[in-house]
Formats: C-alpha cells, sequence, structure tokens
C-alpha cells in the first residue's frame, strides 16, 4: 500500500494556478525526487501536503490518514524539511531537537536518547550547546534534519535539503536519508541539482506549470525519452532556449 | 554620483511609500503628528532664548544642541534600519570614490523626517540669537555635528548593533529610555527642586534659583562636540569675534575627527566581513555535548519535566521570553512601567488608580492586564515563521495555546510578584497588595481568554528584525488597531466582576475578601476554560489562514 498517496490536489493564487491537479503515489522504501523550474509549484505541492497551506481540491493520505480530515494523526507520521529553514532561533541545537521530539509525543528520555545520537551522528554534537542563530547554513540544514525525522516519520519532505550545504554536510545527510529510506519510509525531496536527484531517487517526478509532466525511474525516463541522462530530460520536457550568437554582443567588448 | 546617491535614497523612500498605503498614511501621521509638536517646541525656545537672562539663554542653548545630538546619536541604538536601505556595503561594487560616498550619504541623510525635526530647533536658534554670519556658522557646524555624528555611529557600530549578544542588551535599552523621559517629565512636575525646573521654557528660569541656571550644563558641555558649536553661536551674539572664531576652530576640529573616524568605519563596513557574534567563533566550539546538557536541555527544570506537547512549548517560551531581543524588550516594557508606576506613586505619594486604599490592590491585576495586551493578544504571530513547524506537528490547537499560556502565566505572575513585594515593602499597605496578588490569576484567566480569541481571529505577523526592535509590520494596520481597541473594552467589562471582587469587601468589611477572591479566580478560569476551546476550534479550522497572515 502506498504511504503517501495525493489526489487530484490544486491550488490557485490569484487567477494563476499554481497547482493545478497533482496525483502522485509513493511505496514505502522509496527515494522520490520532485524537480522542475522555479515556480513550477513544487514547493506548493509540498506546503499542501503537510498541512501548511489549504488546497483549493485533492486529497493527501499519509499512511492512510487523511491529512486534512485528521491532522494530527496524520502529521504524527511525517517529517518536514522546509525550504525556508524557520527555526526557533534562539534554542540551542540540543534544546531544538528536544522540542520536535516532545511535539511528536515521544516519551522524554526517548527524546534523549535519539536527539543525543542525532546530533552525534550530524557532527552537531560539539556545537548542541550553541544557539541556532550562531550556526552555519550547513548546520541549520543538519539540526533541521535531525528535528524532522527524530520521530521516524513514515513519509518525509525534504525541499532544497543540499542548497548551500557545503559537500561534507551533504554526504552526511545523504547517508542519514539512505537510512530513513532503508529503514521502510518514503522520502519526497525537490531540487535544482539533477546531478543530486538522479545519484539519489529511486524514483523521479517532473513538475512543470503546476503539473506532473512524467515521472518514473531515471533509466526508465531516460530510455523512453532517449536521452542519456536528468539534466537532458529536464532541458527537453520544460524546453530552453539558446542565446543566438548576436545577442548581447557588446560583451566581447572590455566596458573598462 | 553624489545626486546619485540622494536620488537613491529618495526613490528608496518613495518606493516604500508607493508600495503601501499604510507607509503612506504613517509618513503622514507622522508628519501631522510630530512636525507640530516639534515646530511648538523649537518656537519655545526660540521665544525662550529671546526672553530669558542671557545666561539662562546659553543654557538652555547648550542644552538643546547637545539633546538633539544625543538623540541623534541613540537612534541607531534603536533601530539600525532608520539607514536600512542605503547601506555602504551595497556600494561597495561600484566605482564610487571616498569623499563621494561621504559626501552622498551625508547629503541622503540630510533629507530625512529625524533632519527636518532637528532642524527646527537649529532654525530656532538662528532666529533666537541674531541670524549674523558667526551664529550662522555655529548652527550649521551643530547640525553638521548631528549629521556626521549619526552617520559615523551607524556605520562605526553596524555590526556591533546588528550583533545579537549587543542587540541583546539593546533591547533594555528602549523601555528604559521611555520610562527615564516618563520619570523625568513626573520629577520636573512634582518639583523637586522648589523652584521652576518645568517652566524654564515659559521664563521664569531668570532668577538666580533657577535650577537650569545654577546647574550649568554650559560648564560641561562645551567640551563636547555639540557643545563647541553652542559655544561658537554663544559668543557670537556676545559679539566677541575672536571667541567665536576660536571656538569655531575647535568645532571644526571636532567635526574634521568626526568625519575621519566615520570614513575609516566606512572603509572597514564596505570591506570587512560581517557581525561577529552572528558567526561561529573558535571559542564557541568550546562546550561539547556534556555542556549542551548542562546548560540547554537539562539546565531547566521545567524542561526535565517536560511531558507533553503543552510542556514542551512552554519550556521553548519560557527560554524565548528571555533569549528573544523582541520579546525580552516587551517584558522589559511591562516590568519597567510596573516600577515607573510604582515609583512615580512614592513621588507623587499615589498613582491615581482607584480609591487611594485600594491602589495596590488594582495596580497588580492592572499590571497582568497590561502585561497580556502585547503578546497575549496576538500569540501566534509572536511565533514567527517558525509557528509553521507547530502546524507541521501532530498538535491539537488547545495544547499549543496552553502550551504559550502557561510561559505567559508563569512569566507574568513571577513579575507580578515582584512587583507586589516592593509595593507592600515601599506602601506598607501588605493586605491590599496580597488582595492585588490574588486576583491576579482571576485577571490572568480573563485577558487570556480574549486574547486567545484575538490571536485566533485576528493575528499579525510581528516583523522578524531583533535590529529593529520597534519595527512593525505593514500588515499591522488600522484594523488590527481598532480590533485591539474592541478587546480592550471587552476585557474590561469582563474585569468588572474581578474589579468588584476587590472593591466590595472594602464598604461591606473586608473579611469578605475571603470569599470574593476565590469566586472570582473561579469565575476567571472558567473564562478561559470556555475560551480555550472556542479559540482551539478556531485556530484548527483555520490554521493554514492563521499561518500565512502571520508570516513575516
Amino acid at each position: 500500500m502506498p504511504v503517501l498517496q495525493i489526489h487530484g490536489l490544486a491550488k490557485r493564487f490569484g487567477g494563476k494556478a499554481a497547482v493545478a491537479g497533482i496525483d502522485l503515489e509513493i511505496e514505502p522504501g522509496v527515494f522520490y525526487g520532485l524537480v522542475g523550474p522555479n515556480g513550477a509549484g513544487k514547493t506548493t505541492t509540498i506546503r499542501m501536503s503537510v498541512g501548511m497551506l489549504r488546497p483549493d481540491a485533492g486529497r493527501v493520505l499519509v499512511d492512510g490518514v487523511d491529512l486534512w480530515r485528521d491532522p494530527v494523526r496524520a502529521k504524527a507520521r511525517l517529517g518536514v524539511l522546509p525550504d525556508t529553514l524557520n527555526l526557533y532561533e534562539r534554542l540551542t541545537g540540543a534544546e531544538y531537537v528536544d522540542f520536535a521530539g516532545h511535539m511528536q509525543r515521544l516519551p522524554g528520555p526517548e527524546v534523549a536518547r535519539r536527539r543525543d545520537e542525532l546530533l552525534g551522528v550530524l557532527g552537531l554534537e560539539r556545537d548542541a550547546g550553541r544557539l541556532i542563530a550562531d550556526y552555519s547554513q550547513g548546520m541549520r540544514k543538519k539540526v533541521a534534519l535531525a528535528a524532522a525525522i527524530i520521530h521516524s516519520p513514515r513519509v518525509l519532505f525534504l525541499d532544497e535539503p543540499f542548497e548551500s550545504v557545503d559537500p561534507i554536510s551533504a554526504r552526511t545527510m545523504s547517508e542519514v536519508l539512505r537510512r530513513v529510506v532503508a529503514g521502510g519510509a518514503a522520502v519526497v525531496m525537490t531540487s535544482h541539482v539533477m546531478a543530486l536527484v538522479e545519484r539519489t531517487s529511486d524514483l523521479v517526478g517532473v513538475i512543470h506549470e503546476g503539473r506532473l509532466v512524467t515521472q518514473g525511474s531515471v533509466e526508465g525516463l531516460c530510455r523512453r525519452h532517449g536521452v542519456a541522462d536528468l539534466d537532458e530530460l529536464f532541458y527537453r520536457l520544460i524546453g530552453v532556449e539558446s542565446l543566438a550568437a548576436s545577442d548581447l554582443a557588446w560583451l566581447a567588448a572590455s566596458s573598462g | 554620483m553624489v545626486g546619485r546617491i540622494v536620488w537613491l535614497k529618495w526613490r528608496l523612500a518613495a518606493g516604500a511609500v508607493a508600495r503601501d498605503w499604510r507607509r503612506a498614511l504613517a509618513l503622514v501621521l507622522a508628519l501631522v503628528g510630530l512636525l507640530p509638536i516639534a515646530l511648538l517646541l523649537a518656537i519655545g525656545t526660540l521665544v525662550a532664548y529671546r526672553r530669558l537672562s542671557p545666561d539662562a539663554a546659553r543654557e538652555l542653548l547648550f542644552t538643546v544642541f547637545f539633546t538633539v545630538w544625543v538623540l541623534w546619536l541613540l537612534l541607531p541604538a534603536m533601530a539600525v534600519s532608520l539607514t536600512e536601505g542605503l547601506s555602504p556595503a551595497r556600494l561597495a561594487v561600484y566605482p564610487v570614490a571616498g569623499w563621494e560616498l561621504l559626501t552622498g550619504l551625508l547629503a541622503a541623510s540630510a533629507f530625512g523626517l529625524p533632519t527636518l525635526l532637528g532642524g527646527l530647533f537649529f532654525l530656532a536658534a538662528l532666529a533666537g540669537f541674531g541670524a549674523g554670519p558667526l551664529v550662522w556658522l555655529g548652527v550649521l557646524l551643530g547640525l553638521a555635528h548631528v549629521l556626521v555624528g549619526n552617520q559615523a555611529l551607524v556605520t562605526l557600530a553596524s555590526g556591533f548593533l546588528r550583533n545579537r549578544r549587543t542587540r541583546d542588551l539593546v533591547a533594555l535599552l528602549v523601555p528604559v529610555v521611555a520610562a527615564s523621559l516618563w520619570l523625568m517629565v513626573r520629577f520636573a512636575e512634582a518639583d523637586p527642586f522648589g523652584g521652576a525646573a518645568g517652566g524654564a521654557a515659559a521664563g521664569d528660569a531668570q532668577g538666580p534659583g533657577s535650577p537650569l541656571l545654577s546647574l550649568g550644563p554650559s560648564r560641561f558641555l562645551q567640551f563636547t562636540p555639540p557643545g563647541t558649536a553652542a559655544r561658537v553661536v554663544e559668543r557670537a551674539a556676545a559679539a566677541d569675534v575672536p571667541g567665536a572664531l576660536a571656538w569655531a576652530l575647535a568645532s571644526a576640529a571636532f567635526l574634521a575627527a568626526s568625519v575621519a573616524l566615520w570614513r575609516m568605519a566606512l572603509r572597514r563596513a564596505m570591506t570587512g566581513s560581517p557581525a561577529s557574534g552572528d558567526q561561529p567563533g573558535p571559542g564557541s566550539r568550546r562546550r561539547g555535548l556534556l555542556g549542551a546538557r548542562t546548560r540547554g536541555v537539562g539546565g531547566s527544570v521545567i524542561a526535565r519535566g517536560v511531558g507533553g506537547p503543552a510542556l514542551a512549548l512552554a519550556a521553548k517560551d519560557l527560554r524565548y521570553a528571555w533569549r528573544a531581543p523582541r520579546l525580552r524588550a516587551a517584558w522589559a516594557s511591562a516590568v519597567v512601567t510596573s516600577l515607573v508606576l510604582v515609583a512615580a506613586g512614592l513621588v507623587r505619594g499615589r498613582v491615581g488608580l482607584g480609591p487611594r486604599e485600594l491602589e495596590p490592590a488594582l495596580l497588580l491585576p492592572t499590571v497582568v492586564l497590561f502585561g497580556t495586551l502585547n503578546v497575549g493578544f496576538n500569540a501566534f504571530g509572536w511565533e514567527g515563521h517558525p509557528l509553521a513547524q507547530l502546524l507541521a506537528a501532530p498538535v491539537h490547537a488547545r495544547e499549543l495555546l496552553l502550551g504559550k499560556h502557561l510561559a505567559l502565566g508563569a512569566v507574568l505572575l513571577a513579575g507580578v510578584a515582584g512587583v507586589g513585594a516592593i509595593l507592600a515593602a515601599v506602601t506598607g499597605r501588605v493586605e491590599e497588595s496580597l488582595v492585588g496578588l490574588a486576583a491576579a490569576p482571576a485577571t490572568l484567566g480573563v485577558a487570556l481568554a480574549v486574547g486567545g480569541l484575538c490571536s485566533a481571529l485576528l493575528p499579525y505577523p510581528v516583523p522578524d528584525d531583533d535590529a529593529n526592535l520597534l519595527a512593525t509590520s505593514e500588515r499591522q494596520g488600522c484594523t488590527v488597531a481598532l480590533f485591539q481597541l474592541a478587546a480592550f473594552a471587552v476585557v474590561s467589562v469582563l474585569l468588572v466582576p474581578v474589579a468588584a471582587a476587590v472593591a466590595w469587601p472594602l464598604f461591606a468589611g473586608r473579611a469578605w475578601w475571603a470569599l470574593t477572591l476565590p469566586l472570582a479566580t473561579g469565575y476567571g478560569l472558567a473564562a478561559y476554560a470556555v475560551a480555550l476551546l472556542l479559540a482551539a476550534a478556531l485556530f484548527e479550522r483555520r490554521g493554514p489562514e492563521i499561518l500565512a497572515a502571520t508570516r513575516p
């Protein structure tokens, strides 16, 4: 049974359709990469799928629980790492992860155990007592990830998780995410970095103008569209215009 | 290039106003509200310069020049973002010479509302002391000190002021300055010198007993930058040309030093690293996980006992009550206001709140009421961006509200207990102070009941700007103000039974307090319980909309 089911999800802002009816089903243990250009509707889809934005139409079932009918039960099965890291800057890293654990109704000793283990694995143990306001971007992403997975969610949403993250932190985070997937959870990740999506994802969905234009395994999609990699597939599906030779010709001469 | 920088400042200001009618309205209101006040004050000083004895006029001139200068230096500490949009660092990528930048920024700063308001006082000095060439020179030097001093301090301290730890300290500055001004007024009204401290501008300071004259601030202030300029004006008015020129030289030297300092700071600000306090430092890595446990999670008694979301949220809010500058400023304001009320009561004999014998009993619930207004009536707005996390957590809305109210109640009741103890000690009215303390939970219950409903019905964003503690959101407009006024009226009506429970025994017999106060507490708790359920239902229905409404 799919652990995440999205049916006919739609949202309009003013006259513009940000998400125009998305259907998606993801099985447990699947790493799903959602790619698309800026403004395609990726973040709106995620925000509606985790209860932060009310959809105009559609349903979201998390592990069989309707998110908008029984939000408390559904959210207990969800983990979220949003693109804009809205963290509690004035808590220390340890306090923040601790807070997240308690908000997920985990018992106190279990929260402490998981917190220490997560901070250790993510290389944050030495900075656990510092305020998040003093963290670097990579550290902020890592502590946010720790808070998002402390309750071992069934579905984990990650919006641009590796943006502004150094390669070492990215590698650590990737390892943790692989462990999450191996544990039977589904991970849904958006990213602009095609190579990263290609490397990490079992399935990929391409979203454009609020619609899911195609989805499948990277190999299958490349074969179907006759392209070499995800980069090329993306350009083919979305369409890019190259500069003509005469455009910006004045750049050839120095202005100084 | 100078013209371009002035244009940039103008466009940024005009763009901000054109984009949002509320800003335009705020600007008009500021002009309508502040300009007449500044104008009246400036005219008052002008009249005083002309009517006072030369000695008294001199002292007033020094005081005015120095006060305007100090206020302009304090501005960046209270609101760095006054110069936002024209940050020199943003101009660093362009081929702009240092002198062009200095002149441009100075010229741009001359076209602001603060300069207009402050400039009125310099115009008054010009008119008051006869607009001779040397008086002109002195007044221009005074104005230059204000503008250069402000810009130099903003640039020099920009990193320092944006440093989180500095902002933590500055959070206390705002209420303390506000309270000091208020206390000064009360002190002057109390006429502690037995003279005419408050009547200097009205011409009472001419006599030998005038406090301003006897204090003789010019003796000290003449060694400050604005003091040298004031001395130029005063010497010029006394027809002492050599003296005026000598002081003008001293003033120009001060100005040159300020400009040099500013230029140095500007160079550093444009090419230096960001504020160090917000960056991880080598020393900050010293504390290990054990340290985190001690100071962080395990360090708090409340956190140790946390078992559910409501308590976890309360523990978080209690930490935030001290760590978040805006919240701390809000709390500091409430505490300082309470203490000022007590202090004013001591200076003037009484506060002026209800019958004299009931003042302590009524003062403490009043402190509770005003303490809840800021944070309690916009609980979700104060949460800021991280509200999204609370919405994503599997938590019932009643738990969220309860957690937030637990923290708010704990802070307020602890503060009121402290104020009550001080009040009892200084007034000797122990029984009435205890009655006030006993009425505090009932007041808290009623205030939070209405506050919780307001938080769910009309939430508004609280700007997430630690650098400007006075910043308000563009969406915090007239509707919110009117709604809050209405809410305050509702709270006042709902508090009538509590007030009656406190006041009635005074006439019927003080023993009745043993019955009326528990009844009042029950009433407050019942009101809170009903409102909590209603507010929680509202939040559960409107969660995403509240999130959108409160996004800073």
